[in-house]
């Protein structure tokens, strides 16, 4: 019987036939069969809103994969590209996580353009040990210009404080000059 | 029985000092006046600053930080400077053979002194408040904001008041006494703004915390930027605790040696 099983379990590991389900540390194929997508396509802000776009991740392989990173990024062509991303969020790339064979997973960002113009923002997929990336289509970012008077609500006191302490100081004069 | 114990010895000695201190200070425009420039630039900045993260351009605590972190030390800066002119300015201004030949102890004069410089530390933070309270209200750190700005405030504060009538006592002249307070003080605060990479290593580590003024200044920005607890990071108030008693000590065992000097 063992005579028999040897060639028969050799031929299998040759052809890297497994008797388990195949996993996604068996080997890692590229990036071709995953998609990013961004949503919305566009986004018509003023400057100092918060902009919540949703990367969504499908596997269309026949691998799980479990090894992904999201990562996000600004440009701005008309600029000739030069935007730094960390100034629009703190975190660039998130870990995807568990994504089954045909599963997608979802990803939610809470970006926030600094400057007014126009911007691209992409994501893109990526694994350790590939050697390609997953791009996604183009979120266009719209910012107009807003400056406010009274930023995060701290005019009333920047006027009243030193009104008041200035008042204190005035009749302590006053009264020292009489 | 030494020359100062042998005077009539009052056990409120040093609340009539400090009442009429407090009186001088704060009745006349000395007081108001530094505080006056205290609220003005607290103003701006928050100002500043507060668009500056409305934009995003600083993030939200971390504008809490840096007004937190100023409020304390240039609100302690306000106390040192009255502390520092306490006794020199006596001898600079000619009066203080007049106090020395009334019935106190020197100590009771001292501590009556700490007492009217510290409630200029009182008053920045009563200025200070309204600024951190309406800053620290957007990232929600409203409490840990006033807790660093009293408890840590008040020890960096106290210290330095205290190191301020220390030199005030020794300095014949006021002119002395200030520069030397003042300098002292930014020599402190300086470590607080090293480079994360130095800051954090063993010997900056160390050093920050054995300092008083910078070990105040980090814990105000790992608690309210960092986003880090207070279990953490509760032995950077280990010396400007200790700062503030020894310092208080030094400076009230100094009262014996004030002289009247020839400061004009």
């Amino acid at each position: 019987m063992s005579k028999l099983l040897t060639p028969l379990l050799l031929i299998m590991a040759l052809a890297n036939v497994g008797l388990e389900p195949s996993d996604a540390s068996a080997a890692t194929p590229g990036l071709d069969r995953i998609t990013v997508e961004i949503t919305p396509v566009h986004a018509d802000v003023a400057l100092g809103d918060t902009i919540e776009m949703r990367v969504t991740i499908t596997n269309s392989s026949e691998v799980a994969r479990d090894d992904l990173v999201a990562h996000i990024d600004v440009t701005s062509p008309d600029r000739g590209g030069s935007v730094d991303p960390e100034d629009w969020t703190a975190t660039l790339s998130k870990p995807v996580g568990q994504l089954a064979a045909g599963a997608s997973a979802t990803i939610d960002w809470s970006i926030q353009p600094i400057s007014p113009g126009t911007f691209q923002v992409y994501a893109v997929a990526l694994a350790a040990d590939a050697d390609d990336v997953a791009g996604s289509n183009v979120l266009m970012v719209s910012v107009t210009d807003q400056r406010s008077l009274n930023p995060q609500g701290v005019l009333p006191v920047v006027l009243i404080v030193p009104a008041a302490v200035g008042a204190l100081f005035f009749s302590r004069l006053r009264r020292n000059r009489a | 029985m030494s020359s100062t114990a042998a005077r009539t010895p009052s056990r409120a000695g040093w609340s009539i000092v400090a009442r009429q201190e407090l009186t001088e200070l704060w009745d006349s425009t000395r007081g108001p006046g530094v505080l006056l420039g205290f609220s003005v630039l607290l103003a701006a900045l928050s100002y500043l600053v507060s668009a500056d993260a409305g934009i995003n351009l600083l993030d939200a605590r971390e504008s809490v930080g840096v007004i937190v972190q100023t409020a304390i030390a240039l609100g302690t800066l306000t106390a040192l400077v009255i502390s520092s002119d306490a006794i020199s300015g006596e001898r600079e201004r000619g009066t203080l053979e007049s106090l020395l030949v009334t019935p106190l102890h020197r100590r009771d004069l001292v501590i009556g002194k700490l007492i009217s410089a510290t409630s200029m530390w009182v008053a920045a933070i009563l200025v200070s408040l309204p600024f951190v309270v309406v800053l620290a209200r957007g990232p929600g750190v409203a409490f840990d904001a006033v807790i660093v700005l009293v408890v840590a405030g008040s020890l960096v504060a106290a210290a330095l008041t205290a190191f301020g009538l220390a030199i005030s006592s020794l300095a014949m002249s006021n002119r002395v006494s200030l520069a030397s307070a003042i300098s002292i003080m930014l020599l402190l605060a300086a470590p607080s703004r090293l480079p994360g990479v130095t800051a954090n290593g063993v010997l900056g580590s160390i050093f920050i915390k054995l300092n008083p003024v910078s070990a105040g200044l980090r814990l105000a920005n790992e608690v309210l930027v960092g986003q880090q607890g207070w279990a953490d990071h509760w032995s950077l108030l280990v010396s400007p605790a200790v700062a503030a008693v020894v310092l208080t000590a030094v400076a009230i065992r100094l009262s014996g040696r004030i002289e009247l000097g020839d400061a004009r």
